[in-house]
């Protein structure tokens, strides 16, 4: 089983795409955790945004990536989506 | 948090992210002895708050190194596939951490502030570069030790990142910017993972966690900025010389 790609493996446009996406969601999230200072009803969204970013980026992988990483990148998605669904949705 | 605490934590947090991007580690092996030293948060919040941050942290690092050379390339597939053992790990500790006393918390935070400090120092001596593709032995001891790493970020907020690259270099034999690019890609779902579940037991206050955010992400640029002008050996005196400093710190508040 191989667990080191060349680093050319993965298309550099696309990851380029992709991490832009997931900062442009990073910063989304800070200035909706900003606006919270301001409008507390905006709290929770603002976490929601924050715990997203991940979902987010596998998201873009999915999108974007092709063969195995695409498969990689809905695993990742589905254990964000449990992982963190569950947590905030046990929090109330 | 009134305005007086709102700067401190902004300034704070500003030298914390200097000094991580400087250094290398990230923010939050600073970020949580600050907070706890200074009374903004409990251990275990500034634990999750830490872990908020790393979320950012991670994903303003993807996109420098997304742009960076073939290089500095992350390898986005072994990112993924370290993914859930970071996650299960980070979940895990997250979970027990909440069982700990805060004394204990900080003591062992502590400890594994003098365990970087080693491995840092440790990494450019077994620096051979290796980029045959990993037998399944070497793959294996790669996960467990990822599964570790993701359990240390989600037990003391640390980024998991000062674990995880010295993991790829020592283990993998990757080098070391090709090592530094994967993890800020992977950090950020066990970040968030972990987050979210100290999240569910004690709500985060997110003006701490916005504050903290608007202090570390500036100061974690400029610190990336005057690395590049830093000599290696200065800097790694440095970081010994504070680990020490609040490894000690770590361990004698949580004696108290």
């Amino acid at each position: 089983m191989s667990g080191a790609p060349s680093p050319q493996a993965m298309d550099p446009g696309a990851l380029r795409r992709i991490t832009t996406l997931t900062a442009l969601a990073a910063a989304f999230a800070g200035l909706v955790l900003l606006g919270a200072h301001f409008c507390p009803a905006l709290a929770t969204p603002g976490l929601v945004v924050l715990f997203g970013v991940p979902l987010v980026r596998n998201l873009a992988v999915v999108v974007w990536a092709r063969g195995i990483d695409r498969w990689l990148g809905m695993l990742g998605a589905l254990i964000v989506t449990v992982v963190v669904g569950g947590a905030l949705w046990g929090s109330g | 948090m009134d305005l007086t605490q709102a700067l401190i934590v902004v300034v704070g947090s500003f030298g914390v992210g200097v000094l991580g991007g400087l250094l290398g580690v990230g923010g939050g092996v600073f970020l949580v002895p600050f907070l706890v030293f200074f009374d903004v948060a409990t251990p275990k919040m500034a634990v999750a708050i830490s872990l908020c941050c790393v979320i950012c942290t991670s994903a303003a690092a993807a996109l420098v190194t997304g742009r960076a050379g073939s290089e500095g390339l992350a390898r986005l597939s072994t990112a993924l596939k370290l993914e859930p053992a970071l996650v299960a790990g980070a979940v895990l500790a997250s979970l027990l951490g909440r069982r700990f006393d805060d004394g204990a918390l900080l003591i062992g935070f502590g400890i594994l502030i003098l365990l970087v400090a080693a491995l840092i120092r440790l990494r450019r001596r077994f620096s051979a570069v290796d980029d045959a593709p990993w037998s399944p032995t070497r793959l294996a001891a790669v996960m467990v030790l990822a599964f570790l790493s993701g359990g240390a970020s989600g037990l003391f907020g640390v980024g998991g990142g000062v674990l995880v690259v010295p993991t790829l270099v020592l283990v993998g034999r990757w080098p070391l910017k090709a090592a530094a690019a994967t993890s800020s890609l992977c950090l950020m779902t066990s970040a968030a993972a972990g987050a979210a579940v100290h999240h569910a037991h004690a709500p985060l206050p997110v003006d701490v966690v916005a504050a903290v955010m608007f202090g570390v992400l500036p100061g974690g640029a400029l610190g990336a900025r005057l690395q590049r002008i830093a000599s290696e050996a200065v800097v790694e005196a440095v970081f010994t010389g504070l680990a020490v400093v609040v490894a000690g710190l770590s361990v004698w508040r949580g004696l108290q």
